[in-house]
Parts: C-alpha cells; structure tokens; sequence
C-alpha cells in the first residue's frame, strides 16, 4: 500500500499548493476524471478554490478517509464542520460543486436547508446577509399571494 | 463594514442548479417564503419533487389515486388491483381501507401493502347503511378488531357487527330503548349531541350498548350544520367535531371531553397551535403539523383546480390552496366553485 501510494498536487487561486494522497483527492468527481484521462502532469490548478476553502475540503476528505471511523463519529463531524459563518458555507459550496463533490455537497445545501426551515423573509435575510430587492408592493403582493405560508 | 461585503454572496453568486437543489428540499410554508427572500431566488425555484414511478406510456385510467398534502401531487400507482374496481371506501385506520362492493361485499384493503383481508357478505340485500367504521387495524395481535356500520335512520341507530374472524355479522336492533335519544353525531350530526356505542363481552353477537351525552344544539344551530366530521384528539383524551356551516362554509370545532363522568363540549379556536387536521367521511386524523405554515389548518376532501388540495385557516376563516407552479392558487371565504373527489378518504403514510 504504502509504496503504491501517488500523491498529487493541487494549486489553489491564491498560488496555494496542497500535497495529498490521489486516493483521498479522487473524492472529488473533477479530479478523478482527470486523473483517469491522465491530464495530470504534476500540478493540478484550482481557478475556482482559495486556500482556506480547500484547507475545510481537505479536512472533511480525510476524516471522511479515515479508517475504522464509526458512523457516530463521522456525524458528529459533519455537525460541527457545517456550522460556520454563512461565507464559508458559500464558498464550501462553489467548491463542493466545483469539485463534483455531491457527497458534499449535498450536505451543506441541507445545512443551507435548516438554516433557512422556519423562518421569515426578514430572519432568512439576516442569517444569509441578503438585500431585500423587492418593492414594497411587490413585497406585498407576494406575501398576499400566499397569505397562509406568512402568518 | 464588515457585513456590507456579503450582501450578494446568496443572491448574485450562487449558480442556479444549487438554488434549485435548496428549493427543491423546501415544502409547504418554507417554499413559499423562499420565494420571498429575494428576486434571484424567486426566479428559478424548483418545487418539492415526489419521486413517483410511475409508467408514463399508460393511459388506462386509474381504479386508485393518492395525494399528498404537502407535495400537493398525485400518485398512481402502477399495479391494478381488480377487486377495487367499483369499491367503495367506507372507512380508514392507520394504513388500512374498509371497502364495500356490490350490495353485500365487505372488504379491508391495505395500499400500502396490498393486502386484502375478505369479511364475509353482508345478509343485507341492499347495503343502505350509511356510515361503516372499525375498531383498530384488522390484522392487530394485541385486540380483536370489530366492524361495525350504522344505520342511517332510528333513534339509535341500529347497527351491523362482526369481530373479525367471524362467519357471520350480526344485526342489532334498537326500538324504543332510550326515549330521549338526541342522535348520534358522527351520523346525524346536526344535532352536536355525542353517541357512544360500547360492544360487550368482546363478542358481536352481544347486544352492545348506545350512551347519549350532550344537549343538542339550537335549531338555528342545527340548521347551518352541512358537513359533520369527527376525529379522535389523542392529546385532550377526547374527540374533536367539525362543522362545516352553510353560511360562506365558516368551519366551526368543537372538543368534546368526558371528566370523569361529565360531559363538556366547547368551541376551540385553534388546534393546539401546531397542529394539522385532516377531515373526510369515514377517516379524519389530527397529526403534528405536518409542514411549515399548516398548523391550525383543517384539510378539507375538496380540490382546487382539480388536483391541488384545499385547507380551511382557523384564524383567517378561508379556504386556501398552493400551486408549486405558477398558476394562482385559492384565497377564499367559502368552497364555491372547488371540486371534490368521487369517494376518497385521508390514510396514514
């Protein structure tokens, strides 16, 4: 195992490089396709990732990689690694999707799910740093619509 | 500032197929507020998808149709089961349907599992009995499960028993037995009066026994009284009476409880506040709010532009619809002009 193991080389945005085992990295669908069309001569460019976003994706690739890790553990995981501020979870997002992570992906669009489960306009709006862009009739004529949905 | 730099991150820059990916996973109440976050994400929302299976290519019609509520979709199923072929639902419970067919056929029909379990024919030459029930799922181990159906006229009314694993029904009838009777409200209704049949000895071949509670109400009461439909309230250990008014359709409930050995009965204005009501003849249910925006709702057996499910607001009193689509959905005071299916009844999932 050990002497099989390729490692690759991947560069974020912001000239960042990250060394990491090929068979963590070809969670990502993007890297993987990659790898088996054997475009990949020694580093791989990541236009669309900064660096502290992949540090967040490396750190739920590997825990996910782990060997022997219960499922319990790995829940726990995913509790506390989605509870971040809501620019994080956006950028966690454009490079799950980027990555062709879906696993992943998915995940945060649910956590972007709960947040927004239950909440007004307003409190949605504040929670995710959202300008209102409706007129106030516009407003209105929506929330008319469905009046029952806003009480 | 610090926030000001966020403020399009969530409308401006998130691609499409994720915002559809996040409506998608929103039903009821939440889907239509997120629609009214902002622009962008009212432009390209994706309804809730129920995952249906099946056969496009077949247009035979269909003998069985299920809608849910909250997906506010139809189902068919792909599998035909002949026997349900000019059966009528009678009664539901849990996941089970007591159907009739013909004049003297009795049957109970499982959809989820498609199982059936025969009772034996009615002796009626002509089944005139109008409201059927039954005691508790048919195939339970734990009780024995009793069919009973009521007759629509007699003070009270007389009754058909059989406990399931019987050969044979037998007829009860009452005649004079209780002079005062005022009805029985799950039947007659109108009256707002509470009838209690109790069977004995566990046996259907004892004669039970009818208890009247209540004073009825006002004939003026009385007479705006169109629709009756009752449902047990787990919670309150009691039943819940709902009346559906002539006057613009006003939905009234009533709770009914017995303390001790005293009967009370008093309109309620909500249900619990985090509730949701489900009402048809035979099988109403009364379950945790079942999505975002639906507490305190009653759900009606009526449509709205054919397939969209009704609801009647407590605290509005009017009758509304939702349309995942685009197309304008019911805002109303009354049930004019809404369709209601040929025989239907609201099952559990």
């Amino acid at each position: 195992m050990s002497s099989s193991t390729k490692f690759l080389t991947l560069k974020t945005c912001d000239d960042k490089k990250f060394v990491l085992d090929e068979a963590i990295a070809v969670r990502s669908q993007t890297i993987k396709n990659m790898v088996e069309d054997d475009c990949v001569s020694n580093v791989i460019p990541l236009p669309n990732v900064d660096s502290k976003t992949m540090t967040k994706v490396i750190e739920y690739w590997k825990k996910h990689s782990e060997e022997g890790i219960s499922k319990d553990m790995l829940m726990d995981f995913d509790k506390a690694f989605v509870k971040v501020h809501h620019s994080i979870l956006h950028a966690l997002i454009l490079a799950a999707n980027f990555l062709n992570d879906k696993e992943m992906l998915d995940m945060m669009c649910q956590e972007v799910v709960d947040r927004i489960k239950g909440k007004t306009p307003e409190e949605i709006r504040k929670e995710f740093d959202i300008k209102n862009d409706f007129t106030p009739e516009e407003e209105e004529e929506i929330r008319k619509e469905n009046a029952w949905a806003f009480e | 500032m610090e926030a000001e730099k966020y403020d399009d991150l969530w409308s401006d820059h998130v691609p499409t197929d994720i915002l559809k990916s996040i409506s998608s996973r929103l039903v009821a109440g939440d889907y239509f507020v997120f629609r009214a976050v902002c622009k962008a994400w009212r432009e390209h929302p994706l309804p809730p998808q129920l995952h249906l299976h099946h056969d496009d290519q077949d247009d035979t019609p269909s003998i069985v149709e299920f809608f849910n509520p909250v997906y506010n979709a139809l189902i068919i199923p792909t599998m035909v089961i002949s026997k349900l072929k000019g059966s009528r639902i009678r009664s539901s419970k849990a996941n089970w349907l007591l159907m009739s067919h013909g004049n003297r056929g009795m049957f109970f029909f499982n959809p989820k599992s498609n199982d059936i379990i025969e009772l034996p024919n009615l002796p009626l030459i002509h089944n005139c009995f109008s409201a059927w029930t039954f005691s508790c799922p048919p195939n339970s181990s734990s009780s024995s499960c009793f069919v009973v159906g009521f007759d629509e006229v007699g003070s009270p009314p007389d009754v058909y028993i059989i406990k399931v694993g019987d050969t044979t029904w037998t007829y009860h009838y009452f005649v004079n037995e209780l002079r005062n009777c005022q009805g029985l409200f799950s039947l007659l209704g109108y009256k707002g009066t509470l009838g209690v049949l109790t069977i004995n000895e566990n046996s259907a071949a004892e004669t039970p026994s009818w208890q009247f509670y209540g004073t009825p109400f006002s004939r003026t009461k009385q007479k705006s009284i169109r629709e009756v439909y009752m449902v047990e309230d787990v919670d309150n250990r009691g039943m819940l009476a709902v009346f559906l008014t002539h006057e613009q359709g006003k939905i009234e409930v009533w709770r009914y409880n017995m303390n001790g050995r005293i009967f009370e009965r008093k309109q309620i204005t909500n249900l619990d506040n985090n509730k949701t009501l489900f009402v048809s003849f035979g099988g109403s249910y009364l379950k945790p709010c079942v999505a975002r925006g639906l507490e305190n709702k009653i759900y009606l057996p009526m449509y709205h532009n054919k397939d969209k499910g009704v609801f009647y607001c407590l605290a509005t009193h009017r009758y509304y619809s939702f349309d995942y689509s685009f197309k304008k959905p019911l805002s109303s005071p009354n049930y004019y002009n809404l369709s209601r299916p040929r025989c239907c009844i609201w099952i559990e999932r």
